[in-house]
């Protein structure tokens, strides 16, 4: 049994944050909903940890949670690395909010550079740490050009840098963070998720939430929004494959795949998601994963290289 | 003067965000807001007093447009905001009868920074989902845009048509605009972010 919060028993406020910059942040929050994809200024207030390793989730995540919330938090996939399980001890303490590894159970997870391979539904928040959210800060340095190329959606340069890099390289090289178009107006970098996670992005049912805590912006995707990969009528998006890749743990395929070294220098590939992965093996049970084009495309195919098994 | 005392500003002032999120992101919810027992003064709404409760701080400033002493010091007093011109308010709190002066004056942000623009709470009669609910001469809004799946119907009594034509005007240079919160007297909530596109229709 966990204790409820109680105010006055603590030596800091609910949530840790005062409950003046949370209405800013929140304030800030509701504006970020209202322009999908516009990058919103704030406070970035100081946490009891540095900011680039998770404030920018943290703020977020701090402003809106509530005792009632369940609470989930993955790095790169997984419930247990340190980056998690520090943040989640640090949530709890100043919540005393219950905490979960379900995805499905969750109603917030905050996320470092991934999305949950399992489905999110219309009750659930995912909250990004995001690390750089301007994505046209690789083609300008200066804030105060990218916020005018921004509001004028003068987008050129953007689309000239990835037309070179194809020229250059045959492929547009972006693997994490691949710049996409929100509702048709602002170019959003996604936070440095794979390819692979872009297109859930696309028409959720979910509210997804970005923090960059070290460069102090927060911008949202709302449900139901559009959002499409930057992409050239013959060089099209395409997610990795992992074409003929099973999981060593659970023997099966269609999802992010992790390569794990030994120390020969072999490795063997297991599916990202830890909740997932779980999921598979000890509950013997397929989660209802996201639906879009280009998953599909490497579960059919999947399914049609499945030799029938002894 | 009121000092509202029952109202806790940590814990209902994140559930009724919560609430005005969801809606905020899901234009055509209507989210009830209540389980506090306040008292705003006349000429607003429950729900409304609840927003300017959970958002407001010394950091903003806002505009009433009836009743004005009596809300003015009911904000001042309860969240520390201060009053300021319609032109220059972070927060207009307008009813639905009224003309659209105000609202036209709001701010809508500036290209560079379209996160400028003015929050407007707008008293109504009631929101419903169905037509079949009240008797009053209803608007007819169907919502369209990020957050609604396909389009959303709702059917507003006791606002003026004239401000819904004064907020498209407003909101027709997309990412300009401004970010409208309708609030009823049965406490519910209805947003209308400046991302939306909307089509009245009489009834």
């Amino acid at each position: 049994m966990i204790p409820t919060f109680k105010k006055f028993d603590t030596q800091f406020n609910f949530a840790f944050i005062d409950e003046n910059t949370k209405r800013e942040i929140r304030r800030k929050l509701l504006k970020a909903i209202c322009i999908p994809g516009y990058q919103v200024p704030y406070s970035s207030p100081e946490m009891p940890i540095a900011r680039g390793w998770g404030t920018g989730g943290l703020h977020v995540t701090l402003s809106v949670i509530g005792k009632d919330d369940r609470f989930k938090i993955i790095d790169q996939g997984s419930d247990a690395s340190v980056n998690a399980c520090n943040l989640r001890d640090f949530v709890h303490r100043v919540t005393h909010c219950r905490v979960t590894f379900d995805t499905h159970e969750a109603t917030l997870i905050q996320t470092r550079h991934r999305i949950p391979e399992e489905q999110l539904n219309d009750g659930q928040i995912l909250v990004f740490q995001v690390p750089q959210p301007e994505p046209l800060r690789a083609v300008e340095r200066y804030e105060t050009k990218t916020r005018e190329m921004h509001g004028e959606a003068d987008y050129a340069r953007m689309w000239v840098s990835l037309y070179e890099a194809f020229v250059r390289y045959g492929d547009i090289m972006q693997g994490a963070g691949y710049p996409v178009m929100v509702n048709g107006r602002h170019i959003m970098s996604p936070s440095p998720i794979p390819r692979w996670d872009v297109p859930n992005l696309n028409q959720s049912d979910c509210l997804y939430l970005f923090g960059a805590g070290r460069e102090k912006r927060l911008y949202a995707v709302p449900p139901h929004t559009d959002v499409v990969p930057l992409e050239f009528e013959d060089v099209k998006f395409r997610i990795e494959q992992f074409s003929g890749i099973r999981c060593s743990m659970s023997g099966t395929g269609g999802a992010f795949m992790d390569e794990l070294y030994n120390d020969l220098g072999d490795f063997r590939h297991v599916i990202n998601d830890s909740d997932f992965l779980d999921k598979l093996v000890e509950r013997k049970t397929r989660p209802q994963q996201w639906s879009n084009k280009y998953l599909q495309e490497v579960l059919d195919e999947m399914n049609a290289n499945t030799d029938p098994q002894p | 003067m009121i000092r509202e005392t029952s109202y806790d500003e940590v814990f209902d002032a994140q559930t009724h965000f919560r609430l005005i999120m969801d809606s905020m992101a899901r234009p055509g919810k209507l989210n009830v807001l209540n389980g506090v027992a306040i008292q705003p003064p006349d000429s607003l709404n429950r729900a409304s007093a609840l927003i300017g409760l959970g958002l407001l701080n010394a950091d903003v400033s806002f505009f009433v447009a009836r009743n004005a002493t009596a809300i003015t010091t009911y904000f001042t007093v309860n969240t520390a905001s201060r009053p300021a011109p319609a032109a220059e308010a972070d927060f207009l709190f307008l009813h639905g009868n009224d003309s659209p002066q105000h609202l036209d004056a709001a701010k809508p942000g500036t290209l560079t920074y379209p996160d400028t623009n003015a929050f407007v709470i707008i008293d109504v009669a009631s929101i419903s989902l169905h037509p079949d609910q009240t008797t009053e001469p209803r608007l007819q809004l169907t919502l369209s845009g990020p957050g609604v799946n396909g389009q959303q119907t709702v059917f507003v009594a006791g606002l003026n048509e004239a401000l819904l034509t004064t907020l498209r005007d407003k909101n027709a240079e997309y990412p300009l605009g401004i970010d409208t919160i309708l609030t009823d007297q049965n406490d519910q909530i209805l947003c209308i972010p400046r991302s939306n596109r909307f089509v009245v229709g009489g009834l």
